[in-house]
Order: structure tokens, then sequence, then C-alpha cells
């Protein structure tokens, strides 16, 4: 951090990624309560529930996003260093991080699915499928944004490229930002 | 970065083992897992999203936003 | 803004006048909508819920009847303005399209939005018409019905907003048609207007057409994003530093 702190600082991304960001946020906080207060309301209902789901699926995913998330770190590092050197690696791996989580969510909403649990079983798989479903729309999302950063890290170094490669980073940590107290809601707490 | 990674699976890792060994404590486990979450969001806002470099309202906005909505999330689930 | 773009509106002042003027009809729609929709027509917050019995429902009208006659009319007055205001936002991005493919489709799907919302305003009107001679299921239906035209259509005014950021996001620097924060905006308004589709699956809760997350999240999120973008043409249109 100390070496940071010397540079000037400056908005990372494009501002208007921030108005975006800004906007998810405030949304999903209204999630994150709407989940909290069902939790208050039927606790019993809620832990009962809770206790059905399969808290690996929701431990690898986490540890999958937050991995997905590094390596584009890493990948948007790199391209700042403008070395020369093939990046393109990192941005691979982060999609291939989003992929698995999509096909591990499939088999999880599936597994659910065949023990009769639909969103209209009570209020806790309501909120778990639909709220776990955008926010794998986000991770689909996500991943069409990161196959961009994958063709535009090898692009020569620009103001510009560098700007749009953060913005989509930005993105992508969102996604696993917003995963992390799902993760928290619906499988630990 | 690295160490940023490093953090955050141990986080998760201590919430997975919080979540696991339940039952006798549950208030204080809950605020416990929720304080997890919390503090992996904000390496990932600090390190990930660079916050580190942005501009005091962005930096303070973004940690007053998670204070807030970890501060509710606790008094309604604990 | 651009130099561009201020060149270009610089030199034509017919143009600089009819996109303020698309602009001031977003406002209008958005006041509009107030009256009708929010103060008489009891669209939002809604008057009735998607878990009422159609007696409850009859009861609910009859009460308020002539209220929702008079929002109903300031409602079809609000929604058709979404033509005027969405062909500002079209003839905007054709002024920087060699191939206006984008102004194109942005105007098939303003065309189509507009059509949808101003059934909206059919479906509340009738629903009010006679309520003692229709069946009381078939005055849920009509309510189903209005609330399902606006938010279950999320393809098309979700795929509006993302048709208006694309060609933001595809333009060279500098000869964006909006700001770049403009693009970031619409997106995020389609992505409100996304869980507007869960209403086929509740009757009640906050995924229902009268819930929290299912219908107030995409009407609130819609009248801001006519208000910002209504805000932007005519920012444009006045920013006059040629």
């Amino acid at each position: 951090m100390n070496e940071k702190s010397q540079a000037q600082s400056r908005i990372p991304g494009e501002p208007g990624i921030w108005a975006f960001v800004t906007g998810d946020l405030l949304v999903f906080s209204l999630f994150f309560i709407l989940i909290a207060i069902g939790n208050q309301e039927q606790g019993g209902v809620f832990s009962s529930a809770r206790g059905t789901l399969d808290l690996r699926f929701g431990l690898a995913n986490t540890l999958l996003l937050l991995t997905g998330s590094f390596f584009v770190a890493i990948g948007v590092e790199r391209f700042r260093l403008d070395d020369g050197r093939d990046n393109r690696i990192w941005f691979r791996l982060a999609i291939l991080s989003g992929v698995i989580f999509l096909i591990n969510k499939v088999f999880e909403w599936n597994a659910k699915v065949s023990d009769g649990m639909t969103p209209m079983t009570n209020d806790f798989f309501m909120y778990y499928f639909v709220f776990t479903a955008i926010h794998a729309i986000h991770v689909f999302v996500g991943v069409v944004i990161l196959s961009f950063l994958f063709k535009k890290s090898q692009a020569p170094f620009t103001p510009e490229t560098q700007r749009g490669l953060e913005s989509g980073a930005i993105f992508w940590h969102l996604v696993d930002l917003l995963w992390i107290m799902l993760f928290a809601l619906f499988y630990l707490v | 970065m690295t160490w940023a990674w490093f953090l955050l699976v141990a986080v998760t890792i201590l919430a997975w083992w919080l979540a696991e060994g339940e039952q006798k404590m549950a208030d204080a486990t809950t605020t416990a897992i929720l304080l997890t979450a919390g503090v992996k969001i904000w390496v990932i806002g600090y390190q990930f999203m660079e916050l580190k470099l942005a501009p005091a309202f962005l930096r303070y906005g973004f940690l007053l936003w998670l204070i807030a909505i970890s501060c509710i999330l606790v008094f309604l689930i604990s | 803004m651009s130099e561009i773009t201020s060149n270009i509106l610089a030199q034509d002042s017919l143009s600089r006048k009819s996109l303020a003027f698309c602009g001031y009809t977003g406002y209008a729609a958005i006041i509009l909508f107030i009256i009708g929709g929010v103060w008489l027509g009891g669209m939002l917050p809604p008057l009735l819920n998607a878990s009422d019995t159609p007696s409850e429902v009859v009861a609910k009208v009859n009460e308020n009847l002539l209220n929702m006659r008079v929002g109903s009319i300031f409602m079809i007055a609000s929604f058709a303005l979404f033509g005027t205001f969405g062909a500002g936002i079209a003839a905007q991005t054709r002024r920087f399209e060699t191939s206006p493919v984008f102004s194109y489709v942005q105007l098939v799907f303003t065309a189509g939005g507009t059509t949808i919302a101003l059934l909206v305003a059919f479906a509340w009107s009738l629903m009010v018409f006679r309520p003692d001679t229709y069946a009381p299921s078939i005055l849920l239906m009509w309510a189903d019905f209005a609330y399902f035209l606006a938010v279950f259509s999320v393809p098309l005014f979700g795929g509006w907003c993302v048709l208006i950021a694309l060609p933001i996001f595809f333009s060279e620097p500098g000869r964006e048609p909006f700001p770049r924060w403009v693009a970031y905006v619409n997106l995020w308004a389609a992505l409100l207007f996304a869980p507007g589709q869960m209403v086929i699956f509740f009757k009640d809760g906050p995924f229902s057409w009268h819930g929290i997350v299912a219908m107030y999240l995409p009407f609130i999120a819609f009248f801001a994003w006519i208000a910002i973008m209504s805000w932007v043409m005519i920012k444009i249109a006045n920013d006059e530093n040629s």
C-alpha cells in the first residue's frame, strides 16, 4: 500500500462503471435485506431449509470466484506493465473459473429441484433460486466481458485499452463481491 | 495481490469452519460469519477493484456502504 | 460533450430544439404518470394485489372508480410520450451512425415499448369501465394483464436500454452520441427490469406483481431512466459552446 499511496489517486476504470457498480450494490443490498428479514420472520423455516443446501457446492463456488478475481487482477496488472509478455492465460483461467461456477450452479439447482425443492416450496427457496439466478446472469455476462478482455489484453497499450480492461475487471470483481454476501446469507448464517 | 487472495481463502475457510461448528453460540457465530463476509468484500473492493488508488469519495463511499449493510444485516439476523 | 457533437448541433438550431423537445416530453411523461398512476390511478403503489380474491378486487375498484378513471386518462397520455422520448434518443444516435442500424432498431423498440405501455393504460381503463357487469375474475384478469404488460415485457424494455448502450460503447472515443456513463446507466436499468419476469411464478411476496423486487424496482428504474435520459438530451441540446 505504501508504494501505491505515492501515486496520485485516480478512478480505476471508466468513471461510468462506478455508476453501474453503485446501482448494482444498492439493488443487491435490497436483496440482502429481504433475505435477512425473511430469516428474522421465519427463522425455523430458513434454518431447516438452509440445512438441506450442500455447503460443498457453495464453498467450491466461492473459492472459484475468489480465484477468478485474483487471476483477472493479475492479468490487468501484467497488462499495465506492458512488457510484451502473453498475459492471456490469466483471462483464460478466469473465464474457466466462471464457466465451472455456472456448471456447478446448474448441478446444484438440478439436485435441489429433483429433491422436490422449487422456488414455490417456501420463502427461503424462493429467495435462493431467484437471487442466485440473478447472480448467475451476472456471472454469465461477466464471462462474456472476460472474453472481450481476453482479446483486448493483447492490444497495444493505450490509456483507453487500460481503462476498458480495468472496467471489465471491476465488473468481474463486483460479481465476486456480491456472491460473497449471498454465500454467507444462504449457506453459512 | 497474492496476499489478498490468501487472506480471502483463509477467511472463507474460517467462515466455513464457523458454520460447521455452529449450535452453541449461535448469535456470536452468525455475527462472526457476517463480519468475515464484510472483510472479504472489503479486500475485494480495496485490492482487486483497486479502490486503494481511487479518490476519497469512492473509497469512503464504498466503505460507508459496506459498514451500513453489514450493520443492518447483523442487526436483522442475530 | 464531445466537440463533434457540439459542432453539429451548433450549426443546426432545429435539431437542437427538437432534441430538447423530446427530452421535455420525457419529463412530461413522468409528471403525467405521477398524477395518473401514483396519485389517482392506484398503479404504484399498487391499490390491488396479485393475492387479492376477485371480490376484493371488485370492492377496491368500486371504491376508487372515479379516481382510477381519471387516472387512466393521464396514464395513457404519459405512455404515448414514450414515443417522442425514444425517437429523440434514436435521432441523437443516428447523427453518429454512418449505417444507422442501432438507431433503426431503437425505433423499433421505441414503437414496441410505446404500444405495450399504451396497452397498460387500456387494460387499466377497461378494468374500471363497468366493474359490476364483468365477472369479478375478469376484473382481476385486467389487473394481471396491466402489470404483466408493464413488467413481464423485460426483453422489450431492457433490450431498448441495451440498444442505447451499445452504439455508445462501439463508437470511437470522442464520437459518442451520448457520454459514456450513459451507456452504463442504460445497462443498469436493463438489469433492474429483469426481475419483472418473476411475476409469472408468484402471486404473493416480493416477486409478485405487487412486490418490491418484481414491480417497484422495474417501475422506479424505468421512470428514473426516463428522467436521466431526458436530462442528458436536454443538456446536449443546450450545450452551445461551438
